[in-house]
This record gives C-alpha cells, structure tokens and sequence, in this order.
C-alpha cells in the first residue's frame, strides 16, 4: 500500500500540469482579486472565506478532471486491477497523493491570503481547519464525478456530484458564522470531520466499484 | 422456492400485465380525486388569518414538495432491490421515475415561487429549504442525464441506482434544515409527532389533496414504468407478440 | 489450471457466445481466434475476472501464493510521459542482470532515457512485453501480442512462449498472425 502510494505519487510528481498548473491558477487568481477592489476596500470575512472556499473548489475539479481517464485509456487501470493488492488501495493512494500535492498547498496558500485580507483574531485555527477538512471532501467527492462520469466529460461528473458539495459549503459557511459571532461552532466542525473521516474510508471503495464497472 | 416465486411474480411480464389492467382505472380515481381536494381547497375553505387567499396554492406546492421527495425515496428503495437482488424490473421503475420526479420538483419550485411573490415579496430566497429542492431538481436531471449517456444499458442501470444511493442523504438534509438552520421558509407545519399548527379545516383538503396527487403521479409512474419495459426488453418474444 | 464452463455473454441482448466450454492444463498454448467483434477480448477479460460472463463460470486452480496471471491487452499500460526506467520502476522490474539481459534482447538498453511518448509504437509493445516475459505467472494472456512487432522480437516473443510452456506453465493468446508454435485453437466464430 505504501509502495503503492509512493508509485502514485512519483507519477503525479512527474506530471507536473495535473497539479503545478492549477495551483498556479489558483495563486494568479488570488494576486488577480484583490486587484479588482478598491485599494481601500476592507473584504468582508464571510466574503472572503466563501471566496477562498469556491475557488478551491473549482481548482480541484480542474485538477482532478482526467484523474482516472488517463489510467483507463493507456490500460493501466487494468493492470492495477490484476494486482494483489485491493483496488480500492489503488484509489486510495491517488487520493493521498492528490490531497499531499494539491489539498494541503491550496489550504496553507487560502490562509496566507487570510492574513493578508482580513482581520484573523480567533479564526486562525478555525480557517486553517476548515479548508483541510473542505479540500480533503471536495477531492473525494470530485474523484468519485470523474469515475463516474469516466468517458462522458467532466459536465456530467459535476452535475451528479453538485448535490453532494451544497450541504458541505453550507456547512462551512454556518461555521464562519457562528465563529464570527464568538458562538460555539465546534458542532459544524464536528460535522465537517464526520464527513471527511467517512468519505476517507468509504469513497475509494465507491469508486473503486465504479471503476470496475467501467472496466468491464 | 420464496426466491423463484418472487423471482415469477417480480418479472417484467408479470408486473406489465398487471400495470397494463390497473393503470386506467387507478389514473381516473386519483385524477377526480385530486381534482376534488383541489376544488375542495381552493373554494371551501376560510380564508387564511395573515395570508389571505394566496395560502391556497397550498394544495399544489405541498403535495409537489412531498411527492418529490417520496419519489427520491421510492428510487432508491427500488436500486437497493436491484444492486442487492439483481432484479431488472425494479431499476426499471426506478429509471421511470426520475423525468416524473423531475417534473413534479419543478412544479414544487414554480408554484413555491409563485407563493413567495404575495407572502415574501420575492419569488426566489435563498434558504436552505429552496435550495435543498433545488438541489433534488439537479439530481433528478444528473440521474437522467447519466443513464441517457451510457451504450451499455446493463453498466447504466448499476451506476443509476449507485448515484440514487449517494443522492439519497440529500432528503434527511432537505427534511432537517428547517429545524438546523433558522430562516425565511415557514417552518415544516405538519410534523410527526407535534400537533400541527395549522387549522383542521384546512388540514384536511391538504392531506387528501397530498394523497390524491401522490396515487396520480403512481399511476404516471405505472404509465411510464410499462414503457420503459416495452423499451428494455424488445428483443424478448413475450414483448414481440404484443 | 482453469477451467471454462458453460460461458454465454451477450452486450445490449447480442449474443457474443453460448455454452463455451473449455479447459487450459499445464504446458498449454491456446489460441483464439475469431473474427471482429466475435468476443476475443470479452473471452479474455472473463477468464481473468474483470469482466463477469452472464451465465456459466470459470473454475481456477492455483497453487497458494503464485502469480496467477499476467496480461497484456491492447493498451500496454505504459505511461507517455515516463521514460522508460521510470515505466520499469513502476512495473516492480528491477534493473538486475537477469533483466537487463533480456531488456537488450529487446533492444530497450539504449533507450532508457528516453521518453515512452517519443517510441515508435513496436518499441513500445516491447516495452509491455518485458513486463510479460519477466513475469512470474503462471498463466499470461496475451490479446494480439505480434501486432507492431518486427521480425526479430517476434521471433523473441515466440521463443519465450516456447519456454514458458515447457517449464510446465500455460498461456492463451489471441492472434490473426500464424505462430510457429503448438497450440490448440478454439474459434468464436461459431
């Protein structure tokens, strides 16, 4: 599993656009925002935060949208299948190495824009905790669109998953919220750290049976 | 023995020979039903205290509303028959459903709009509970979308009822933001266990109009579902004959 | 070593085939063949568990902890924008002696550097093919394996199938090109 994981890994180090490229993107358009404001303007914290939240999303699906195509066009998916290892193991390691090189980096640049943006008394722990948690479901969910919508363009992949992502922004944005208003928000956060610690687990099994399907 | 009867009684034929008996009867009773919940609600019941008269379209936004979701649920009922049982007749209901869900969730958002311009001053608010129907309407059509997409109808049927299971934790959500989130929507009037808030004379033409509606879009399910069996299983001699 | 009972598969209600029956034993070369669209790949994809047939069952028998199989379809499974080291790495293949022997007969040494993108398409077959023949399966099937190949890796690849099945071990491969080898032939054409 661990070799598993480094073979990943190296793969996607080596393919330096599936991750270098939207990371840079999402860099350009964090220099490009405040650029279109005043030079005075104070951003608003929830303005902010769903900003920042949005655009890691989006950077995510741009990054993730031919996770499996390549694998299954040059066969070898299939021969990931024929192996010994669990080919959930297999979704797993593309998981962990795309939450390693893009999830962590788009979470530690969002929260360096925070400190530049907006005041961040109390919310640094809550910020940086948020987009780990957001990055790290938005990455499953949007693995599990691509294998299902493996041949069909990244459209259909995005309509199936949309309906999963609405209920965890809005939970994101219920929790600035209440740390905004000094409330208690370790209940959204709570629920945000269910979510990531089932879909951790369960989503490279879901996918892992979808790819099979597709394999057939 | 139980799985080979089930097996006969479950199978395609069977189940199109049945429909094809009950559908007109079944379609005529709950159209003149809901017709008369409708003529009911919207004629002989009092006026609503700070609403008015727009409170009427009550009898079509809340059976819309509840009918969709219970579609979603019946949906997924049917794909956990067919991805634990392998039985082709239930993801063909299920694949029936999804344009009749669709449709009957729009309506939901249209007349919900529609009662929003007089009540909120706005026919759009983006709460939790529009939103979450919005999302049902997403589902529905990404559910259409999918199975349209597929050659290999075998492979499409399996990733249906695999989305409809992912999609189906979306009810409980629509169902528990009213109470997790405070906002502009009214809150749910008519729960299990509470005593319902809003007047008996007015409660009842809603519930039979809820039920009325729900049998009628059942018989477009039943209407819909022997299509899709015609459809899927034209190569079959018992489908050739007719 | 396996055994194929009573197979019938069929895509959108077209039937590919029905009832094949059919058993590979040790030191076996099977050959398949049929015309396009007759189900070569499908036969092999259900033999290796990918894909499930509609009615009938394989039976495998394999001793606890050998490879079982080894594959080569179509697609080699290579990535383009690798070198071919790197590819070797992610195939578990060791830059040994033994290996490099037969990376030589390949004609694969001199490349190693380079860019799988930039082979031709026979150099990349080879490539593949090393994965194969350095495999320590006891079953390989091999889907069009002479396909891009020049004269002398086919000549290669036909003297390690040789080898392969008379150190006891089986493959089945499907083939339009006549092989210079004993096999027993089962026709989908039927």
């Amino acid at each position: 599993m661990i070799r598993l994981f480094f073979k990943e890994l190296f793969k996607m180090v080596r393919q330096l656009r599936s991750w270098l490229g939207p990371l840079s993107v999402f860099v350009l358009i964090l220099v490009a925002f405040p650029l279109t404001q005043d030079i005075d303007t104070k951003f608003s914290h929830q303005t902010t935060f769903s900003f920042l939240w949005i655009i890691s999303l989006l950077v995510i699906m741009l990054s993730t949208e031919k996770v499996f195509l390549e694998d299954f066009d040059d066969g070898s998916m299939e021969q990931h299948l024929l192996k010994p290892y669990n080919f959930s193991d297999y979704v797993s390691a593309k998981v962990t190495s795309s939450f390693l090189l893009i999830g962590i980096p788009l979470s530690c640049m969002s929260w360096l824009f925070l400190q530049s943006a907006v005041a961040m008394t109390n919310l640094n722990l809550v910020s940086l905790l948020s987009f780990l948690l957001s990055n790290f479901i938005f990455i499953n969910f949007c693995f599990f669109g691509n294998a299902v919508s493996l041949k069909r363009g990244s459209l259909l992949g995005l309509l199936i998953i949309t309906p999963l992502l609405f209920p965890v922004l809005i939970i994101l944005g219920k929790m600035l919220s209440a740390a905004l208003l000094g409330l208690d928000y370790s209940n959204f956060l709570l629920l945000l750290l269910g979510c990531s610690l089932i879909s951790g687990p369960l989503m490279p099994f879901v996918i892992s049976y979808i790819l099979k399907i597709h394999l057939e | 023995m139980l799985k080979k009867f089930f097996h006969q009684f479950a199978s395609p034929k069977s189940y199109f020979r049945i429909a094809t008996k009950i559908q007109n009867p079944f379609l005529l009773i709950f159209v003149l039903l809901y017709v008369f919940a409708l003529a009911w609600g919207l004629l002989f019941t009092p006026e609503d205290y700070v609403q008015g008269n727009s409170y009427r379209i009550i009898f079509m936004h809340v059976p819309a509303s509840f009918v969709s979701q219970i579609l979603f649920l019946i949906m997924a009922f049917c794909s956990v028959i067919f991805l634990v049982w392998r039985l082709k007749l239930s993801i063909y209901v299920a694949k029936s459903i999804a344009p009749i869900g669709a449709a009957v969730t729009f309506f939901a958002l249209f007349s919900g709009s529609i009662w929003g311009i007089p009540t909120w001053g706005t026919w759009w608010q983006w709460d939790a509970r529009i939103t979450s129907t919005l999302i049902l309407l997403i589902m529905y059509l990404g559910l259409i979308s999918l199975h349209s997409s597929f050659n290999n109808y075998e492979k499409a049927d399996r990733f249906f009822a695999i989305i409809v299971l992912a999609g189906v934790i979306n009810i409980p959500i629509i169902k528990k933001s009213v109470d997790w989130w405070s906002t502009l929507h009214q809150s749910a009037s008519i729960t299990l266990t509470d005593a319902p808030s809003i007047d008996p004379l007015m409660l009842a033409p809603l519930f039979l109009s809820i039920f009325s509606f729900f049998g009628l879009i059942m018989g477009i399910v039943i209407l819909s579902s022997r299509y899709e069996i015609l459809l899927r299983e034209q190569s079959k001699s018992w489908v050739k004959s007719l | 070593m396996i055994k194929v009972n009573n197979l019938s598969f069929s895509v959108n209600n077209k039937k590919l085939f029905h009832n094949l029956s059919f058993a590979i034993s040790e030191g076996e070369l099977i050959r398949i063949s049929g015309s396009n669209g007759s189900g070569k790949t499908t036969l092999l994809k259900i033999m290796l568990g990918i894909t499930p047939p509609k009615k009938g069952f394989v039976e495998k028998e394999f001793s606890f902890g050998e490879k079982e199989f080894e594959f080569l379809g179509h697609k080699n499974g290579l990535k383009t924008y690798l070198s071919v080291k790197d590819n070797l790495y992610l195939m578990d293949l060791k830059l040994n002696d033994k290996n490099l022997k037969v990376l030589n007969d390949l004609s694969l040494l001199d490349l190693m550097s380079e860019t799988v993108g930039n082979l031709s398409y026979g150099q990349q077959k080879k490539l593949a093919l090393a994965r194969v023949i350095l495999s320590k399966a006891r079953l390989i099937l091999l889907d069009e394996p002479f396909v891009g190949l020049d004269d002398d890796s086919k000549k290669l690849l036909e003297k390690f199938l040789y080898n392969h099945i008379k150190t006891g071990k089986s493959a089945v491969i499907t083939s339009h090109i006549d092989i210079d080898l004993p096999y027993s032939e089962i026709c989908l054409d039927d």
